[in-house]
């Protein structure tokens, strides 16, 4: 309604209102008749009079206000309009920077939120949105609390999260929650928080910008997860760099580091650096056995072109060990005590046949030879040919006899007992048994002995036999004189090949220490047909003056007996054989 | 000379004889030996020992024990060349130990070397 018109309308209810109430004030005050007549017939003078002189008042009054009201609400809207005018820019700036910010909010690749001093949330970005699966109204004005914190860590979280309002953690602006998303996944959230404060410095508002961490943080599990696979392992493993340096050792490694005196970053010792660039440069995987602080462990070592290192994969086989070297151990006395049996059967069998046959044969030799004696003695005409075949008569006898007795001595090999002696009087009793045909033969003995050799353990007689038959051939061997050399020492691994060799290859047993006699001649050697047959029984070289082929023979099975060995070969110089014999210790 | 190779022994017999100044007697069977030696009370006894009847041994046993003989130096002379043998000879006392075959030089040497000893 225009104003006009409302005044207006309130000029007329408020004249008939008057009217009314004169009507109403003569009835009731003066009692001049019915209200009725009072209202409309017979209304008193004065009456008439006061009332038309109250509504004009009354007229005057409105049309005062009236005006007075329409011109403050013209200015009002003016004024209104003023600040219209005014504020209109302003809004669309603000408007437009909203839109602006909302927009760069919304390209950012992270969670924005704004939250007020109670967790709602004042603002959240599209990232936002989409990561929590919400829409903006469903998020804005709503207590992040309720929404996406889970219940077991709403009170740690509201705890932090009134730290920052208080400003006791201003130092803290990253950490890390565990967020609820619409479809009830768990995520991990990386915030980063600002404090927004007011005019006085209170902290009002918090802006938090957040990044999805879930992902990476599973694979930084699974990373350290795996890292740890190889940390967990029971059994060594260790890489290696090229140039030697310790690059990794698990926990189960500490053992040989620790022998080695080597921390990673250190460089492992010599011996193992030459082996990880021998398997660098061969690009072959080496196994090798090492023993360390009682225990035993195989490793595998795998070489890497790219990167350059040297992977080893240990495994503890100290038990295996334990069972393979008993097992071998009893396999072996279990094949040796086989083989004596067989031997010493053998040898029983052959020696009563020998011993059997040596006595038939030697009564016929013995008439043999005491008839060829007699006819010579009593050949009439002196026939050069009758005392020739005589002669090779009787020679073929004493050769007879002779493979008889060396039947005979082998016979009685089975019956060898050994006992712990000194070599050398050993020695030097043979060097007396065959001295008259050295100084005959004009050969000087030089002895070479080595000093304070252990005992061995050998049966005295046979080995005298053995030595007396070596020097009695060598003296053979050099018919115009020379030098018998005889030496003694112990063959002894090297030390660093010990070591070298209980790292690389394996184990050096005791067992390989050895006693030497090395027995040589100066004599012409032997044609290499001789070297490969001089231990085969019958085999003679001097078949003409009483070879029997069995010396040598029956030599190696002495030393055989003593599970030594025996190696018959030319000097290396030339000029010479060389007879070596080992002896266990 | 106790030999049951009776053929062995003639030819001995006949070496030796030729070689020198000895006189031989045979006795082939080992079991007469003891009684032949006490019967002729030789110088020497040449003493097999593997003999079908009485083995050597025995019989050296047997000569040592008997007054009469245990003064006749006697010389095994066998083909038994075994250590064992060889100590129980020289353990029943026997001058001397001559594995066959043997030369009629050896046998004449040892032979005179016994005799000379005593």
């Amino acid at each position: 309604m225009k104003p006009k018109y409302k005044t207006l309308t309130i000029l007329l209810v408020s004249s008939i209102f008057i009217w009314i109430a004169g009507a109403f004030f003569d009835r009731i005050v003066f009692n001049q008749g019915s209200f009725t007549n009072l209202l409309f017939f017979h209304v008193p003078v004065y009456s008439i009079f006061l009332r038309v002189i109250l509504i004009a008042f009354s007229t005057i009054f409105i049309l005062y206000v009236s005006q007075t009201s329409e011109n403050q609400l013209l200015k009002i809207a003016t004024l209104k309009k003023e600040q219209e005018n005014f504020l209109k820019p302003i809004r669309e700036r603000l408007h437009r920077e909203e839109n602006m910010v909302e927009a760069y909010l919304d390209v950012v690749d992270a969670i924005v939120i704004v939250l007020d001093a109670e967790g709602r949330i004042l603002l959240v970005n599209r990232k936002g949105c989409e990561f929590f699966g919400y829409t903006k109204n469903e998020l804005i004005n709503k207590s992040c609390f309720d929404i996406f914190i889970p219940n077991s860590m709403k009170n740690d979280v509201r705890e932090l999260f009134d730290d920052f309002l208080s400003g006791r953690s201003a130092g803290v602006n990253d950490f890390e929650t565990p967020v609820l998303v619409k479809n009830g996944q768990e995520k991990i959230i990386l915030w980063n928080k600002r404090p927004l404060s007011n005019d006085s410095g209170q902290i009002v508002n918090i802006l938090c910008s957040g990044r999805d961490v879930t992902e990476q943080r599973k694979i930084e599990k699974d990373v350290k997860s795996l890292a740890s696979f190889s940390s967990e392992n029971p059994q060594p493993s260790l890489r290696i760099a090229a140039d030697g340096k310790l690059i990794y050792a698990n926990a189960a490694s500490l053992p040989l580091t620790v022998s080695w005196g080597t921390n990673i970053g250190d460089y492992v010792p010599d011996q193992w650096r030459h082996l990880i660039k021998e398997v660098l440069s061969s690009g072959l995987r080496e196994n090798v056995e090492v023993e360390c602080k009682g225990r035993v462990y195989s490793f595998i070592m795998v070489p890497l072109k790219e990167p350059h290192y040297v992977n080893m994969y240990g495994r503890d086989i100290t038990e295996y060990k334990r069972a393979s070297d008993s097992l071998q151990k009893a396999y072996k006395e279990l094949k040796e005590a086989q083989s004596h049996l067989i031997q010493s059967e053998k040898m029983r069998v052959v020696g009563m046949m020998a011993s059997g046959v040596a006595h038939e044969l030697k009564n016929p030799l013995a008439t043999l030879l005491q008839g060829i004696e007699f006819v010579s003695e009593n050949v009439k005409n002196g026939d050069k040919n009758v005392i020739s075949i005589l002669a090779s008569m009787k020679e073929a006898v004493t050769r007879s006899d002779g493979i008889v007795r060396d039947l005979l001595d082998f016979s009685r090999l089975s019956m060898t007992k050994l006992h712990r002696e000194e070599i050398h009087s050993l020695i030097e009793r043979a060097i007396s048994l065959i001295k008259p045909q050295a100084i005959g033969n004009k050969i000087a003995i030089i002895k070479d002995f080595g000093n304070d050799l252990p005992k061995v353990n050998v049966d005295r007689i046979r080995i005298e036999q053995v030595l007396v038959n070596l020097f009695l051939n060598a003296i053979q061997a050099m018919p115009s004189g020379g030098e018998l050399k005889i030496s003694t020492y112990i063959k002894d691994t090297p030390k660093d090949l010990i070591e070298a060799g209980k790292e690389k290859k394996g184990f050096v047993k005791i067992d390989d220490r050895k006693m030497i006699i090395c027995i040589e001649d100066t004599g012409k050697g032997m044609s290499e047909s001789v070297v490969d047959k001089v231990f085969d029984p019958f085999f003679t070289t001097k078949r003409g003056s009483g070879g029997t082929g069995l010396g040598l023979f029956i030599v190696k099975n002495i030393v055989d007996l003593h599970e030594g060995t025996i190696e018959i070969k030319n000097k290396d110089n030339g000029g010479g054989v060389k007879a070596t014999i080992g002896l266990r210790l | 000379m106790v030999d049951d190779e009776e053929t062995f022994a003639k030819i001995v017999k006949m070496n030796l004889e030729q070689a020198g100044e000895y006189e031989v007697i045979i006795e082939s069977r080992a079991s007469k030996a003891v009684a032949c030696a006490m019967s002729i009370n030789p110088d020497l006894i040449l003493l097999d020992i593997m003999m079908p009847e009485k083995d050597g041994l025995e019989i050296l046993e047997a000569l040592k024990k008997n007054k009469k003989t245990v003064s006749i130096p006697v010389i095994m002379m066998t083909a038994v060349d075994d250590d064992r043998a060889k100590i129980k000879a020289a353990e029943r006392y026997s001058e001397g130990y001559i594995v066959k075959p043997v030369t009629t030089q050896l046998l004449k040497e040892t032979i005179d070397k016994v005799l000379t000893r005593r």
